[in-house]
């Protein structure tokens, strides 16, 4: 091999539009630079060339993502990342007051089932509506305090049960910060059209007072619950089961209903959540899946390194490869607004 | 807000181009020159300077020409890039002043070196 067909092949490593800008010129350079005689690279030149490699992939994914969609779907994320969890936290919290409302003096019978639910649902409310309102950073910085809760709760259930069947809030939650500190000319409220505010406001309604409907109404006491990995939770009964999917189907409809630009990048952002939720919660069933999660006497044994890397690598590969296909398709077939 | 200041090389390399444009064995050429050697560009760490500085601005292509079935592409300075080096020369004069007089007061170093 020559050293000028090295040098092509090390600049095989640099992104596409810097190697069409730069490639013939830097093999002028580098051949230009050699020794008479010279036969192989540099150690230096292999080390700048590759770490210019690096650089230049690393700039072109800043710049792509520095554009206002991406700044928009950031937005956009954060503000229904933060209702989501808002959903999460809530729910039994309202349950337990409205059963109070209701004259059930001990509510669902935990005296401290208010906490820390309650304030964690006030926190992800507050950070919504800083969202909703344009106040990104301070939303961002208040976020911090939530998903750090998130990953710590995450941590103990792993400590205590060797499980990691709730992960995906805590990733959820991690995103949210990221997310909403990113700085946008608009803000969500003016990203989303008003019908779909008020479809976010109507599937929070829905998804945080299902459980409260079900109970209140008895409509599901002669039914047989539900034990699903689909509705985001466990031991729902049908009629909750219902509300709860139909308040889920509203976020979607928020999202799915958005113009194409915003909705693909909103889709590849929630790509490590939903790879979390599909790994977490049917991949590392204890028989016979894909990533069986051994167990003895009922108890998961600890997941070993294998699933742990599946667990970090496939979200953030398969978000990469996401974005991948989704700027592939812009470049070739560009999208209207 | 006060601008970050330039990296060495990036500071060597818009010097190069200062009195006229120059192709990129050029700048690479005249940067040993200017630092007697000391700083030893490599194509893969000029050529990611270059793009940076294209994008900020501060330098642009004069012209392309093949030599030798090569291409060259000149880079010159741009006015924000005159600009820019004419600051950076002085925040380093004066930083360099200031270190000089203090050494000199304290009479760790006599004119042209150390005490």
């Amino acid at each position: 091999m020559t050293l000028h067909q090295v040098y092509r092949l090390l600049l095989g490593c640099y992104p596409r539009a810097y190697r069409r800008q730069y490639e013939d010129e830097m093999i002028g350079v580098l051949l230009d630079d050699a020794a008479p005689g010279q036969r192989r690279p540099l150690a230096r030149d292999v080390s700048a060339l590759l770490g210019g490699a690096v650089r230049a992939h690393v700039r072109q994914v800043g710049a792509r993502f520095s554009v206002e969609a991406w700044r928009d779907a950031a937005q956009v994320l954060g503000l229904i990342a933060a209702l989501l969890l808002f959903v999460h936290a809530a729910r039994v919290p309202v349950l337990h007051l409205s059963m109070y409302a209701q004259s059930y003096p001990d509510g669902i019978g935990e005296p401290f089932v208010l906490w820390p639910g309650g304030p964690l649902a006030a926190l992800w409310l507050v950070v919504a509506v800083f969202a909703a309102l344009g106040r990104g950073r301070a939303a961002a910085a208040i976020a911090v305090g939530g998903a750090a809760y998130e990953v710590v709760r995450v941590a103990e259930a792993y400590g205590q049960y060797s499980t990691v069947r709730n992960l995906w809030p805590a990733v959820l939650a991690a995103m949210v910060p990221l997310a909403l500190a990113v700085r946008a000319s608009r803000s969500a409220t003016a990203v989303l059209a008003r019908w779909r505010l008020g479809t976010l406001a109507a599937a929070t309604v829905v998804s945080v007072g299902a459980p409260s409907v079900a109970m209140l109404t008895g409509a599901d006491d002669s039914t047989s619950p539900i034990y699903g990995t689909w509705i985001f939770t466990v031991g729902v009964g049908r009629v909750e089961a219902i509300l709860l999917t139909a308040g889920y189907l509203l976020f979607a409809l928020v999202i799915l209903s958005t113009p194409t630009v915003l909705r693909l990048r909103l889709l590849a952002l929630v790509v490590p959540v939903g790879v979390t939720l599909l790994l977490t919660r049917v991949g590392l069933k204890t028989t016979g899946t894909f990533l069986e999660h051994s167990s003895h006497d009922g108890v998961p044994d600890a997941l070993t390194g294998a699933q742990w890397s599946t667990l970090v690598l496939a979200p953030v590969v398969l978000f990469a490869v996401a974005v991948a296909i989704l700027h592939h398709r812009e470049h070739s077939r560009p999208q209207r607004a | 807000m006060a601008k970050a200041s330039l990296h060495e090389s990036t500071y060597l390399i818009l010097t190069a181009l200062v009195e006229a444009p120059r192709h990129g064995y050029a700048v690479l050429d005249e940067v040993r020159r200017i630092s007697d050697g000391r700083v030893d560009l490599r194509a893969g760490t000029l050529y990611a300077a270059l793009d940076r500085l294209r994008t900020e601005g501060l330098i642009d292509v004069e012209r392309e020409e093949q030599v030798q079935s090569r291409l060259r592409r000149y880079y010159r300075l741009t006015a924000a890039g005159v600009q820019r080096l004419a600051e950076e020369s002085a925040r380093l004069r004066s930083n360099a002043d200031a270190a000089s007089v203090r050494l000199r007061r304290a009479g760790l170093i006599v004119e042209g070196g150390a005490a």
